[in-house]
């Protein structure tokens, strides 16, 4: 109690020094010395304290030391300044060095090395694999894909059935079974036209259309279903009830007016080569016009691909071609030849 | 680079911001430091740290506010950190008046000796407060400031200094 007493005098003391203190801060140091001879003559009286007040603005004006810290200031400024541009630069030309040599060290290592297809130069760091090789600018292009276009040439039979043929299948309950259908496939390609690869059967279609006799009908095989042949499971045919459209496979008493010579893949349409970059596809039915010499007079696209460039080189194809017509008596009379064709357009590497 | 560039711009701000406080405060200061240290060379070079602090603090913020008090607070700093270092190697000097040598003759008055003399005897925080408030003029709240203290601590700090300097004087009073 008694420190905090003399510390609450020791405050009270400098505030009156700094010439801070209030009238009470002043009557109670004053009270306090009165009492406590201790502190009258550690601090002294309230003169005591503004005299040693006094000597200390006395020995500060009494200075005459005028100091120049201005010049060593700006000098030291300037220098600091000077030495960090001068730091700067030079570590600019130490990094501009270092990456010359750099490049010139690495590159002539690089070309040293020597890296080829077959022998490359790899690098193993921690689980890291780095591989160098050279390759060509004809190595690194993959070929092009080739655009192909793939023919599919169907044998399509309008139905045609004589007199006594009708009667037949009137009678008989047991339906004539279709042969295999006949499909010969051929390659067109942008470059040129691939020879066409006649499939099986092409023989005995000739035999058939020699002797006269009726020929078997050829039903494709995305067509199946689509008409009522007896063996997939349709109706027995009447004359005129099985040709829902033109391509529909005819019945299988239906004969042939004519016929091309060379066999069916004699006519070996060629689209051009906008047919193939486009990728048309579709099928192209077409009938062609013989008279009794075998000479197509007139082809007619019975039903559209949708591409015109198709349709034009189905007709152009059959019309190149010559016929063998129909004979009747021993007399050739004019007939038709009917066929189609469908394009699938395909790429190959 | 970048920082060599912002210097660059600011250097003109800088500069001049640096030129007035060292024209305003270095004769001030130079002797506030005098006295805490008692070596006029000494004090030259604390004043000069103090003001190229203020330069540098003013390059990287060419608007902050460098107050008087700023000043005042980093030289205390520092001198006091020379006369802890100075400390360590001190001897006792068989001249009673060493520590007034760093003043001119001129200076030497009786006052001023009496306040030199007891400012060796005084610990740094009693030096820097009746330093700061009877010498500097600060008042007891602002040398509170910048010594990061109260406004009693530091007028219990000035008593018990003048209680000091009255020993001083009355010994100085009774040598033959």
């Amino acid at each position: 109690m008694k420190q905090r007493r003399h510390d609450r005098i020791e405050v009270l003391a400098g505030a009156i020094i700094l010439g801070e203190a209030t009238d009470e801060q002043r009557i109670e140091y004053r009270q306090h010395i009165a009492d406590c001879p201790a502190c009258l003559i550690a601090y002294g009286g309230e003169h005591e304290l503004g005299r040693l007040h006094d000597v200390i603005t006395q020995a500060r004006d009494s200075e005459v030391w005028e100091p120049d810290v201005r010049s060593p200031v700006l000098a030291r400024a300037a220098t600091r300044t000077q030495r960090i541009a001068r730091y700067g630069l030079g570590f600019l030309a130490v990094c501009l060095l270092v990456s010359l040599i750099g490049h010139f060290v690495v590159g002539s290592s690089l070309a040293q090395m020597a890296p080829t297809l077959t022998d490359p130069i790899v690098v193993n760091w921690e689980s890291n694999k780095l591989v160098v090789e050279r390759r060509s600018v004809r190595d690194a292009k993959s070929p092009p894909p080739v655009a192909r276009m793939v023919v599919v040439h169907n044998i399509v039979q309008l139905p045609r059935a004589t007199v006594a043929n009708a009667a037949r299948a009137k009678t008989t309950t047991s339906p004539v079974h279709a042969q295999k259908p006949q499909r010969h496939e051929t390659e067109v390609a942008l470059e040129q036209a691939s020879s066409s690869t006649v499939a099986g059967g092409e023989g005995m279609r000739s035999k058939a259309a020699d002797s006269g006799q009726a020929i078997q009908p050829a039903i494709p095989i995305w067509r199946r279903g689509a008409v009522g042949h007896p063996r997939y499971g349709g109706e027995a045919s009447s004359l005129g009830a099985a040709r829902p459209e033109a391509i529909t496979v005819a019945a299988s008493y239906t004969t042939r007016d004519a016929a091309p010579e060379g066999g069916d893949t004699a006519i070996n349409p060629q689209p051009a080569q906008i047919a193939i970059l486009e990728g048309a596809e579709g099928t192209s039915a077409f009938e062609v016009m013989v008279d009794e010499t075998g000479a197509p007079t007139k082809c007619i696209i019975t039903k559209a691909s949708g591409w015109p460039v198709l349709d034009d080189a189905v007709c152009k194809a059959a019309m190149k071609i010559h016929y063998r017509p129909k004979s009747i008596n021993g007399k050739t009379v004019p007939g038709v030849y009917r066929d189609a064709f469908t394009f699938r357009a395909t790429t190959q590497q | 680079m970048e920082q060599v560039y912002l210097n660059a711009v600011d250097r003109p701000v800088a500069h001049a911001r640096i030129e007035a406080l060292v024209r305003e405060h270095q004769t001030k200061l130079a002797r506030y430091v005098r006295r805490m240290v008692s070596d006029a060379d000494v004090a030259l070079d604390i004043a000069q740290d103090v003001f190229f602090a203020a330069y540098r603090t003013l390059q990287a913020e060419p608007d902050r506010p460098l107050t008087p008090g700023w000043l005042y607070k980093t030289a205390t700093n520092n001198a006091i950190s020379y006369l802890r270092r100075k400390k360590i190697v001190r001897f006792t000097p068989l001249d009673r008046d060493w520590e007034v040598r760093g003043l001119r003759i001129d200076e030497r008055s009786a006052a001023s000796l009496d306040l030199q003399t007891a400012m060796h005897r005084l610990p740094h925080e009693q030096a820097a407060a009746i330093m700061l408030t009877s010498y500097a003029g600060y008042s007891s709240a602002e040398a509170a400031s910048i010594l990061g203290t109260t406004a009693d601590a530091v007028r219990q700090r000035v008593c018990r200094a003048m209680r000091t300097l009255r020993l001083v004087m009355t010994e100085r009073s009774q040598r033959p």
